[in-house]
């Protein structure tokens, strides 16, 4: 699903987040990345989601090699994936219904196709009675189960998420992480970058630990 | 696309009213050009129409060389006619022009005083496009037709009158454009403004996959949107004015507005106006989403 051969960045000013990353991830694995502060693991997301490309290497997603995509080429591949976001990036204009369904209309499908597919997300997470509030009355787990559906909704077949329970208490972690784990256990490959040691400690799934832009460590979730 | 075509109205619908104060920026400046040009378009139509009206009593009269033969008349005649730009011409006989002139009392008493018609044959020439230019053109070249002696042009006050018009035509073309290229750029502005407002939502669209396309039709249809709001309170504001204007003219003056402005805003007019000021707005809006950045990484 997911290949790093020889992958460097370095941003402007010779701030070199990644150095010569290899990494393969494979379709249907779950995969948390961890490490201190500046060790890359945002970059390496960015990456993934296609905001960045490599200063060198190649990154291969789902089969496609991301830095000869052409620019019209990125929404069809993006659109592959579920992206979540340690400060949730909701609308907060929207209601929670039109936030989940936000990323099927892009998807071109039917109005009673998002209406079902986003009821289904909502249900999923636990959301279910809360369609019509607006996610400034939710608490910050319940806004970030929101950003999860909206990454769940299109049933994507790759899921990143960025510190995502970076601002809520270690009980609505784990209701997070639970849902990354149930997607994850219907076939989503989901690569999760995260401080959160309890869950690394406790673990069982692989976890890649970064340091200065290299990766130290490549291991099960424990023993790393 | 059925789906998305309604999903697209309806959020330039509610990103016209979120933007709240800059929507209405761009209105008013929309509105403004749109009744600049509103006002424009009148004053064109009704200076084309005054044109055409001073066009049709302007002439450029050929005169012949005394003393021609009927044949030679007859071809100078025909010369004259088939020059280009030249509608129609009638040939007006020496007898003819001496009984139009004889109704002027002095031109009598001279005439009588001469005791035979000095006048020769002479050709009035009406024109296609009457214009300044064309009077001057058409007398030009009616001069260097063989038989033709004198050329009267109407070097004359309505000359100066059709060229004054053209003047201030132009003047008014130049105002408009000036107008509607100010709109433009507010529009554009307001765009771009509104386009940062939302660059999280914008970037949040790229990320789940969105095309630059369903990205940048709201705001292109939240600029035609204000297009046509400013086209139609301009086209009302003009119609309530011109029809304010006729009623005041009507009641103390006993003048109707039509007898010498006879082109108004009618409702087909106000419907263009309208359209126009749309496709303005999309136009701006559109110029700036083209040229926008790339929103920032997240």
């Amino acid at each position: 699903m997911i290949e790093f051969d020889n992958v460097s960045k370095v941003y402007e000013g010779d701030l070199t987040a990644l150095r010569d990353v290899n990494l393969r991830v494979g379709r249907g694995e779950f995969v948390f990345l961890s490490g201190p502060s500046g060790a890359g693991k945002s970059t390496l997301l960015d990456l993934l989601t296609l905001e960045e490309q490599p200063s060198s290497g190649r990154v291969v997603v789902d089969g496609m090699d991301v830095s000869r995509l052409r620019e019209a080429q990125l929404p069809a591949l993006r659109r592959r994936m579920g992206i979540i976001f340690q400060d949730f990036r909701l609308l907060w204009d929207r209601t929670v219904f039109e936030n989940v369904a936000f990323a099927l209309r892009v998807l071109d499908l039917p109005e009673n196709e998002i209406r079902r597919e986003t009821e289904a997300a909502l249900q999923r997470c636990g959301l279910a009675g809360k369609e019509s509030m607006n996610p400034h009355r939710l608490s910050g787990g319940e806004q970030q189960r929101v950003a999860v559906a909206r990454a769940l909704v299109h049933d994507p077949a790759l899921i990143l998420a960025d510190e995502p329970t970076g601002n809520l208490d270690p009980d609505t972690s784990w209701d997070i992480f639970r849902l990354l784990l149930a997607a994850n256990e219907r076939g989503t490959t989901v690569v999760v970058a995260t401080h959160n040691q309890a869950v690394l400690q406790s673990s069982n799934k692989r976890v890649v630990r970064l340091r200065g832009g290299l990766i130290e460590s490549d291991a099960l979730g424990g023993l790393a | 696309m059925s789906a998305p075509l309604g999903y697209f109205a309806r959020e330039a619908a509610k990103s016209l009213l979120r933007a709240g104060s800059m929507s209405l920026v761009a209105i008013s400046a929309l509105t403004l050009a749109a009744l600049a040009a509103g006002a424009f378009g009148l004053a064109w139509r009704n200076g084309g129409a005054w044109n055409q009206r001073l066009g049709t009593r302007l002439e450029v009269v050929a005169f012949l060389k005394p003393g021609l033969a009927p044949i030679a008349v007859e071809a100078a005649a025909g010369a004259l006619r088939s020059l280009s730009g030249v509608a129609s011409a009638e040939l007006v006989s020496p007898e003819q022009a001496a009984t139009e002139l004889r109704k002027d009392e002095d031109l009598r008493q001279v005439f009588d005083a001469l005791g035979e018609n000095p006048l020769p044959h002479s050709l009035r020439l009406r024109l296609k496009e009457p214009s300044s230019a064309a009077l001057s053109d058409v007398g030009a070249r009616a001069a260097k037709v063989e038989g033709v002696e004198a050329v009267d042009d109407g070097q004359d006050a309505s000359k100066e009158l059709l060229r004054a018009l053209g003047v201030a035509r132009a003047v008014l073309f130049g105002l408009g454009a000036l107008l509607g290229l100010s709109a433009l750029l507010i529009v554009a502005s307001v765009t771009r403004l509104t386009a940062h407002a939302r660059r999280e939502e914008l970037q949040l669209m790229r990320l789940v996959g969105a095309s630059p396309w369903f990205i940048r039709t709201p705001l292109v249809l939240e600029g035609a949107l204000q297009g046509l709001i400013g086209g139609a309170l301009a086209a009302t504001l003009l119609a309530t004015s011109w029809g304010f204007l006729s009623a005041r003219l009507r009641h103390d003056l006993q003048i109707e507005l039509t007898a010498f402005l006879p082109y108004g805003p009618g409702l087909l007019y106000g419907l263009w106006l309208s359209v126009g000021a749309m496709g303005l707005g999309a136009l701006g809006s559109l110029l700036a989403v083209l040229r926008a950045p790339r929103p920032e990484r997240g």
